[in-house]
């Protein structure tokens, strides 16, 4: 999957940087992810299910936060995304809100999460991000 | 309608481009102009039963974000709200993203029954 900013390839740096207690929230599912193992098995899904990542910005926003805004596809499905994090007083990562849109391609990206995820959580045995309505 | 305690309102709302687009979690499509991107924020405004605004302020170096908790029919929803200005300093592209997924939902049966019967019913027919 490719991903470019500017057309160089992006890597989210702020996903290597989670905070223990770190929350995901998003208009694809219900309730928060939480903690950081979590959090990064749900992203890591979600990147393998995009077919590209085209982002238009990735930089600054505010004081303490970081936006991405970015166009991707899921299964021939086209794909909008604004990704606001929120860094704490330590610099990591505390807060995640993942912004999809339309609104007819939630379903195609909740049910390809919900299967990424599911099968990440059955061969891992962590099941703790399976439970959000997808 | 507060931020930092005090009241709020959207600036960029009354600063519209000619050729503004809309576009939101809780849509499908992509509204245009400013009477008809106007007419939905006003519609879309009017049902939330309050808005607390935990950040307004530059994102980026022509952007604008809105980060806002509300409730609509008794539901609470979160809300982020991107704003990108022109060159000229008008809003040209907003986008709203409203979560979780049944607050999203229930937001956009909302907004399908208020513009039933008009031309932007579409944004919202079809929602499960």
């Amino acid at each position: 999957m490719a991903s470019t900013y500017l057309g160089k390839p992006y890597y989210p740096a702020w996903l290597d940087n989670l905070a223990d207690d770190v929350t995901a929230e998003g208009p694809a599912w219900d309730g928060a992810i939480r903690g950081a193992a979590a959090v990064h098995e749900v992203v890591v899904a979600a990147k393998e299910i995009y077919e590209f990542q085209d982002f238009q910005y990735a930089g600054p926003c505010g004081e303490s936060s970081f936006l991405e805004d970015y166009t991707s596809s899921v299964r021939g499905v086209p794909l909008y995304v604004i990704v606001l994090v929120a860094f704490n007083a330590a610099g990591k990562t505390q807060r995640l809100v993942v912004n999809h849109r339309p609104r007819s391609s939630v379903p195609a990206l909740s049910r390809g999460d919900a299967r990424g995820v599911r099968s990440r959580a059955t061969a891992s045995s962590r099941r703790s991000s399976t439970r959000h309505c997808w | 309608m507060t931020y930092m305690g005090r009241p709020y309102y959207p600036l960029w709302l009354d600063n519209l481009a000619d050729d503004v687009t809309l576009e939101a979690a809780a849509m499908d499509g992509t509204a245009r102009g400013a009477d008809d991107v106007r007419s939905i924020l006003v519609i879309a405004r009017e049902q939330y039963e309050h808005q607390e605004f935990n950040y307004t302020g530059p994102c980026g170096e022509n952007s604008f974000l809105e980060d806002y908790t509300s409730s609509v029919r008794g539901i609470p929803t979160s809300v982020v709200v991107l704003v990108n200005f022109n060159a000229d300093g008008q809003t040209q592209h907003v986008v709203v993203n409203h979560r979780p997924r049944s607050a999203m939902l229930q937001f956009s049966r909302v907004m399908l029954e208020k513009f039933a019967g008009t031309p932007y019913a579409k944004h919202w027919e079809g929602t499960p």
